[in-house]
């Protein structure tokens, strides 16, 4: 005897998901900001990643995800309902970090990785859940990643958040970019190139 | 492809992103060689590396927070959205493409304006006008020629055009105002008187006909500088000179 279990998707959820976010686009940009912070809800932990993996600390990638929405509330007009939303995000994100970025480069300040309470919360609970000694290796793998990925230059770093991170198509991260698939690629595979020097660098040691 | 070739694709062959032939060639040479195969592998480890870079859990406070500052913001710089139009003026390449049009319209305004100046200063000199009757047209095989030309072919009604002529001095022509033209119509009443007046550079001659003409017709010539520019118009003399018909409203 078998037993058949069918289970009934939403057919149109994910046109139901698009139609519900256009018409908040449209009336966030017409000023409603109880709509805009619908957008913010949806959109807040993609954006916190994408800032926080491009800054590497708390206290920035807030800073950046701030200035990320608001620029996109003082743009939103000249967003078209044909167009992906997080794409759209993604491109904002990529140029506030890079202004930020600037900016700490002129205070002669680099990519600061780790440090926060976040962090600290996040190590404490892998240490009750995983084990100690697990717990440690994971933190000692983060920290080896988090500090190789703070050695690539700014346009390597975002090529490859978004391609390896992100998931994102090359030919998409080049459109974000503003750059030739040609160039991402390049861009990617010299990233990957130099963790795997930093990495067996370190491991030398 | 040799290992060399092979060692600068394997970062982007981990990753997928090379096409189905490159991809097969470097499947093919990865299991017969086996430094490639342990680059290869070194390379997927430094994928899953990098997969572990994962931001923290961060609380629903942290994101209230956020939103907080974001709408306060909001509120107190007054940001609004900007409409699609107005947003086209913030792109530098909208905003020089419009400095540059506006720019060439001053110019156009400018050089239309000045010309328009010059041509007005260009006409107002000493008397330059010269009226001759049919008569005079018979006895002069040159202004016979002309007279044929145009009169004849039944366009003596059509209003002149005012024409403008470039580069000659200031002061060669004469406009003819319509207060002028009542002075100059009474000779035209009677044939064969003539008045004429001095020109350095063009001449204005007005012709009038004669009962020998089918009808009577005021014909204007004006002579520029230029020998080969003349301007010539017809219209009917105004049965009374003091009060013109509206044929020459354009003169």
């Amino acid at each position: 005897m078998s037993v058949v279990i069918e289970i009934q998707l939403p057919v149109n959820a994910l046109t139901q998901h698009q139609t519900s976010l256009s018409v908040l686009i449209e009336r966030a940009a017409s000023g409603d900001t109880q709509a805009f912070e619908q957008i913010m809800i949806l959109t807040q932990q993609r954006v916190m990643a994408m800032t926080w993996r491009m800054l590497g600390n708390d206290a920035d990638a807030r800073d950046a995800a701030q200035e990320v929405y608001l620029r996109v509330y003082k743009h939103l007009g000249r967003f078209r309902q044909d167009q992906d939303l997080f794409a759209w995000l993604y491109r904002i994100t990529v140029n506030v970090c890079r202004d930020f970025s600037r900016k700490r480069h002129n205070h002669g300040e680099r990519f600061m990785p780790m440090g926060g309470s976040a962090e600290v919360e996040a190590l404490s609970v892998a240490v009750d859940e995983i084990g100690a000694e697990d717990a440690l290796l994971q933190a000692q793998r983060r920290q080896l990643i988090t500090r190789a990925i703070a050695t690539l230059p700014h346009k390597e770093r975002m090529s490859l958040i978004l391609r390896d991170l992100e998931g994102l198509a090359t030919d998409e991260v080049a459109r974000i970019m503003k750059s030739s698939p040609t160039t991402v690629r390049s861009q990617i595979s010299s990233a990957r190139k130099k963790i795997r020097i930093y990495c067996e660098q370190c491991l030398k040691r | 492809m040799n290992c060399k070739r092979i060692q600068e694709l394997l970062p982007l062959y981990v990753g997928g992103e090379l096409d189905t032939e490159q991809l097969q060639k470097i499947t093919t040479h990865v299991r017969s060689c086996e430094a490639c195969l342990e680059s290869a592998n070194a390379y997927r480890e430094v994928r899953q590396l990098i997969h572990g870079f994962e931001p923290p859990t961060f609380s629903d406070s942290f994101y209230a927070g956020l939103r907080k500052q974001v709408l306060g913001e909001l509120e107190t710089k007054g940001h609004s959205p900007i409409v699609p139009l107005l947003a086209g003026f913030r792109w530098p390449s909208v905003r020089w493409s419009l400095a540059a049009a506006l720019l060439v319209a001053v110019c156009a305004l400018a050089f239309y304006f000045s010309v328009d100046r010059a041509v007005e200063k260009q006409f107002v000199g000493p008397s330059p006008t010269v009226v001759r009757t049919t008569d005079e047209l018979t006895s002069n095989p040159d202004l016979s020629r002309l007279k044929g030309s145009g009169a004849e072919k039944g366009r003596g009604n059509t209003p002149p055009k005012r024409k403008r002529v470039f580069g000659a001095e200031p002061g060669a022509g004469k406009s003819i105002e319509r207060s002028q033209l009542r002075k100059e119509a009474e000779p035209l009443e009677r044939p064969g008187k003539m008045v004429a007046g001095e020109s350095p550079g063009n001449t204005v001659t007005s012709v009038a006909g004669t009962e020998d003409l089918p009808t009577r017709m005021l014909r204007m010539e004006i002579q520029t500088k230029d020998q080969n520019i003349r301007i010539i118009w017809f219209s009917a003399p105004p049965n009374n000179p003091d009060s013109l018909s509206d044929s020459h409203k354009g003169i």
